[in-house]
């Protein structure tokens, strides 16, 4: 799991949950089906801490991909760790192990859509 | 995230409009480069500036510009990098990219300008690109009316400096484009109080050759015939992000890159399923964000394995004579250079022709597209006879015009699905 994040049921409608350090949890606005894969994005503080964790996951054979923080997930521009919440637990501890601070663990359904054609 | 809304604020820029590209970033780079399987590892560094693009690089020019250094804004293949460089400055691109900006241009501009002119006039005007905020002069360069007339407008509130471009290549121009070059050379160290050297030029035209060495290696990995090693959108956003980055970081990430792109070719690794059409890309540049057209194309059934363009092998291809030590050699090494690329500004530009010709068979491709953005008239004009030439020298050609606008997406998809349909016939 990305966090502690809940998942509902199969047919229910579910939450994208962003979970703090500190424990406490926010809920974005946006529903979406449980059956739409969900992907976790780890938030940081620096670009830098972003780079190192994926460099540092990337080194224990862990599947992860920079990305830009999702919308839902933060409202800045900003650099993001993308992974699936199935080794979210592997990467929190390869934070730790590296000293690199999460500002936030977020999972949100699938953002990604090759062709959605909305382009900048 | 490191909050960039001071640094933004600070650079006077209307953030209220600006978070509004902010929000559309992620979603149009997570389809584009995201959905994209089996990319080299090394793109995790252009993922992560462009990511930030409004915040990386501009606080550190902001840092560099709290030195003393100035940050010179260019829009154009043409602007010679190394002298600014050799003065302490540091050349940044301009934003120009996106239809976010177009309908600020518009409000100055007439709408039948192109998209990239428009864009970089409503990216400044609309106070929402940090590098228009904090370039210190802009250098134009007249390779097309509607730029030079769009100088005009900028040259308003910033300083703006124009270099004239010959609009031919006799030895003359030449000569010319050389006096050009000295004359901007003395605007660069009166701009920054740095007196121009041979030694330090000498140094900049290693730099930036070293840059082009580089950019050169990953796209020679892309001639390998039987393996793609990187999908074009993935290369063209390396392109784009090089009119930004330090030069010798640039360097330095564009040589990590061709590394694994061989290793890649070594050990058979494609991005791409085997047989994929290799198609080369011509035609006007392709200014970040723009990654439409690449994506339609790799998301159309084929692969994009050459970029001829000012955003492609023309930044890059023919080095600068490095064995020059006074600066009139220098600047007659540096006008060779430069006049060896072939816009559509020159007439005749029969040199464009040869060029996509001989990167078509040395990247063996299966079909050329020749693009242009609306209203590049120089571009459209010539498109007849290129188009004619590359048919004879047996390559299909598909010839598309569009600009930064989703709404022709569909259509885009209809005609390059068509094409790529003809080439696996």
């Amino acid at each position: 799991m990305c966090s502690q994040a809940s998942r509902e049921p199969s047919g229910m409608t579910r939450e994208p949950v962003r979970r703090e350090p500190s424990g406490t949890t926010r809920v974005s606005a946006c529903r979406e089906p449980s059956d739409v894969p969900v992907d976790c994005y780890a938030l940081f503080s620096s670009h830098t801490d972003a780079m190192a964790l994926y460099e540092e996951v990337r080194a224990r054979g862990i599947e992860a991909r920079i990305s830009p923080t999702p919308r839902a997930a933060r409202a800045t521009c900003g650099v993001a760790l993308l992974f699936s919440p199935e080794v979210g637990e592997k990467v929190q501890q390869a934070a730790a192990d590296i000293g690199v601070t999460l500002e936030g663990l977020v999972e949100l359904p699938r953002q990604i859509d090759a062709m959605r054609d909305r382009y900048c | 995230m490191s909050d960039r809304h001071e640094m933004w604020s600070n650079l006077g820029m209307d953030l209220e409009a600006h978070d509004l590209l902010c929000s559309v970033l992620p979603t149009a780079f997570g389809d584009v480069f995201l959905s994209q399987e089996n990319r080299p590892e090394a793109m995790s560094y252009w993922d992560a500036v462009t990511a930030d693009i409004h915040g990386i690089r501009p606080a550190e020019l902001v840092e560099e510009q709290k030195k003393g250094r100035k940050v010179f804004g260019t829009f154009c293949v043409y602007v010679p990098d190394e002298i600014v460089m050799a003065c302490n400055g540091i050349v940044t691109g301009l934003c120009g990219g996106s239809q976010f900006w177009v309908p600020d241009g518009e409000k100055a501009l007439p709408s039948d300008v192109c998209p990239l002119i428009k864009a970089s006039v409503g990216a400044r005007l609309g106070r929402t690109c940090p590098f228009f905020r904090i370039a210190d002069m802009y250098v134009g360069e007249t390779t097309c009316d509607g730029k030079k007339k769009a100088y005009e407008i900028l040259a308003k509130d910033v300083p703006m400096y124009v270099m004239d471009v010959p609009q031919m290549k006799r030895a003359k121009d030449i000569a010319a484009w050389t006096v050009e070059i000295a004359e901007f050379a003395k605007t660069v160290e009166e701009f920054t109080g740095v007196e121009l050297t041979a030694v330090a030029l000498a140094d900049a035209i290693k730099l930036v050759n070293e840059r082009r060495r580089a950019l050169a290696r990953v796209y020679a990995a892309r001639k390998a015939a039987d393996v793609i090693p990187i999908s074009g959108t993935d290369a063209i956003l390396m392109m784009q992000i090089a009119f930004f980055d330090d030069p010798a970081r640039c360097a330095e990430k564009a040589n990590a890159l061709a590394d694994e792109l061989e290793r890649r070719v070594a050990d058979g690794v494609s991005a791409f399923p085997a047989g994929t059409k290799r198609v080369l890309l011509t035609g006007t540049p392709l200014a970040v964000p723009n990654w439409k057209l690449q994506h339609v194309i790799e998301t159309s059934g084929a692969a994009v394995v050459c970029e001829e363009m000012c955003t492609g092998t023309r930044y890059f291809e023919n080095l600068v004579d490095e064995s020059h030590t006074t600066l009139d050699g220098q600047f007659q090494a540096l006008s060779e250079r430069y006049m060896k690329n072939n816009c559509a500004c020159f007439t005749p530009n029969e040199g464009r022709i040869d060029d996509v010709i001989r990167l078509a068979r040395e990247y063996d491709v299966d079909g050329i597209i020749n693009t242009n953005l609306k209203f590049c008239t120089t571009y459209k004009v010539e498109a007849p006879a290129l188009e004619q030439a590359l048919e004879d020298a047996g390559f299909p050609v598909l010839d598309i015009e569009t600009d930064y606008a989703d709404n022709d997406v569909e259509q885009l998809r209809t005609r390059i699905g068509a094409f790529v349909e003809m080439l696996n016939a």
